[in-house]
């Protein structure tokens, strides 16, 4: 048994050095000016100035950020209205909404993203416009993980209940949504919202297929580049990485938020 | 009539849901379907399967994606379930900081991780230079853009997902059981391949299906590190719609079919393999 438990710690160790080589690697190559003996030779920040005051980096930072938030946003606002259709006046299309919300999950990343551009790309339509439709595409990934977040906060407060007890008291059962059950399951949503933004936000499949050449982020940016200077390129991917950890920390606060909440 | 216009205005409020998904799911989906029975006389034809079927450089597209998911799935599940195993006797804190680096690691994909792994072990990466300095030929000579080097990469982003989806599932075995087994002097080894894997064989095919449609599908590592020096299903199918060569949706949507219909396979297996495990548990 006791070893048994070691030859699990010497795993455990193992697989986590190899989960951090290449993060610990690139960190510490972005800080270095030269790097072919065993130690690294001579820290420096030019390259972390270089890239924070390169306006093409930041803006594709920006549009990176843009691009995620938006189908994020979109696509809580549709299927909160759809799911309070649902539950207040049509309880049995939930099975269908499911199984709609479902298939992005098989369907994934470039098989939709091909198909889209092959449908749309071409036409003389407001569809074809690249950055629109990247941004429904988004919207269509985000579709399981927003569903299952929203339905499971709904049912968690009992909206059905809430809006009855609000329309005996005279409000119509819309405007007690908007009140009573949106800004009560808010905070539940948001962790998933992150969730979705960090997924969008990582992309570069998507974004390469449907719209690289018109709509450049900071990960088609840093492919644009990618022959530049190694250190440069470096410090580019961790700025990124510090990026997604920042929304990472925000996931796990809103999580553990919500488990305090429901402990009480 | 009323009934009409009360309902109509009830059904408003899916309007924005149903516009995007037919718009971006169904529509889309269905131009795919159609684009890959469409011959190049606009007729109904199956020549663009046929294609697929007959060309060696789809058919090696097919054997080099299917030979790369398999391998990195099985790998990365073995990986994973010892990590797994390992995980869940962790006391509380170190297994709630040991569940966030995999957490984060899992967010850890795409260009990113490509691209630290050519800084490590590209043609001039980090441990490439190092070791040629000292004379380690293993390293020095590591080929990143190839099938086999690239297998690194799969192998990376396998851990932390698999890895996540397995630490709950070791929590249907009950540690009664083992003491049970220990009494009847059955040993470690047998005890999970008699027990403890059989209970769990539900949770492994699902991961083991979600491990396998995620390497499939990967497009952003194959894409960065070989491109098309290699033929692999994701990269052929963009490169039938965005290409630099001549575009052929008709191919592509035939291609993104066969891949599908890989995925659909692969799930259906499992389940199958999922039902005939469940089957003495609930009774």
């Amino acid at each position: 048994m006791k070893k048994n438990r070691f030859l699990g710690n010497v795993w455990m160790i193992f697989c986590a050095a190899y989960l951090i080589l290449p993060l610990g690697v690139t960190l510490i190559y972005s800080f270095s000016s030269s790097w072919v003996a065993i130690v690294p030779s001579g820290f420096t920040l030019e390259y972390y100035i270089e890239k924070i005051t390169d306006a093409a980096f930041f803006m594709g930072v920006l549009r990176g950020i843009i691009a995620a938030a938006i189908p994020v946003i979109v696509t809580n606002i549709c299927i909160l209205l759809a799911l309070f259709a649902v539950i207040v006046y049509f309880p049995k299309m939930e099975k269908y909404m499911q199984m709609i919300c479902i298939i992005p999950t098989t369907i994934n990343g470039i098989i939709l993203a091909t198909s889209v551009l092959s449908t749309y790309a071409g036409g003389n339509t407001i569809l074809s416009n690249r950055i629109l439709m990247l941004l429904c595409t988004y919207c269509i990934f985000c579709f399981p993980l927003t569903y299952q977040g929203i339905r499971n906060s709904l049912y968690a407060v009992n909206t059905k209940r809430l809006l009855e007890a609000a329309s005996m008291l005279g409000a119509s059962e819309f405007y007690g949504f908007v009140r009573i059950i949106v800004p009560t399951v808010l905070p539940g949503l948001v962790n998933t919202a992150l969730i979705s933004f960090a997924g969008l936000f990582g992309d570069f499949a998507i974004i390469k297929i449907i719209a690289s050449s018109q709509f450049e982020t900071a990960q088609t940016f840093l492919y644009k580049n990618r022959s530049a200077d190694t250190q440069a390129f470096s410090a580019g991917v961790v700025i990124l990485l510090l990026f997604t950890l920042l929304i990472n920390v925000a996931v796990h606060k809103t999580a553990s938020k919500e488990n305090q909440k429901e402990k009480k | 009539m009323k009934h009409i216009k009360t309902n109509g205005k009830k059904l408003c409020f899916f309007l924005p849901f149903l516009c995007i998904a037919v718009l971006f799911l169904f529509v889309p989906f269905a131009n795919m379907l159609r684009n890959s029975v469409t011959g190049s006389n606009g007729g109904f034809s199956l020549e663009h399967f046929a294609d697929v079927f007959s060309k060696p450089i789809y058919l090696s597209a097919i054997g080099n994606s299917l030979s790369i998911s398999m391998k990195s799935t099985m790998v990365g599940l073995l990986v994973d379930f010892i990590l797994a195993m390992a995980v869940v006797n962790l006391t509380q804190k170190k297994k709630s900081w040991y569940l966030s680096l995999l957490d984060l690691t899992s967010t850890f994909a795409g260009l990113p991780l490509t691209f630290s792994f050519i800084t490590i072990l590209g043609t001039s990466g980090v441990f490439v230079l190092i070791s040629k300095n000292l004379g380690f030929s293993p390293l020095a000579n590591y080929d990143l853009y190839s099938l086999e080097g690239m297998f690194l990469v799969y192998l990376y982003f396998q851990i932390p997902m698999g890895t996540l989806l397995l630490v709950p599932a070791f929590a249907e075995i009950k540690k009664e059981w083992r003491e049970a087994a220990t009494l009847m002097n059955c040993g470690s080894l047998r005890f999970w391949f008699r027990i403890g894997i059989p209970v769990m064989m539900p949770s492994i095919m699902g991961t083991f299906g979600m491990l396998f449609a995620n390497a499939l599908t990967a497009y952003t590592t194959p894409y960065l590190l070989i491109n098309n020096s290699i033929a692999l299903l994701p990269v052929k199918i963009a490169d039938m719609f965005v290409g630099d060569v001549r575009q052929r949706p008709g191919l592509g949507s035939a291609l993104s079919i066969v891949m599908l219909a890989i995925i659909l396979a692969v799930l259906g297996l499992t389940n199958i393999v999922k039902r005939h495990f469940e089957k003495g548990k609930k009774s």
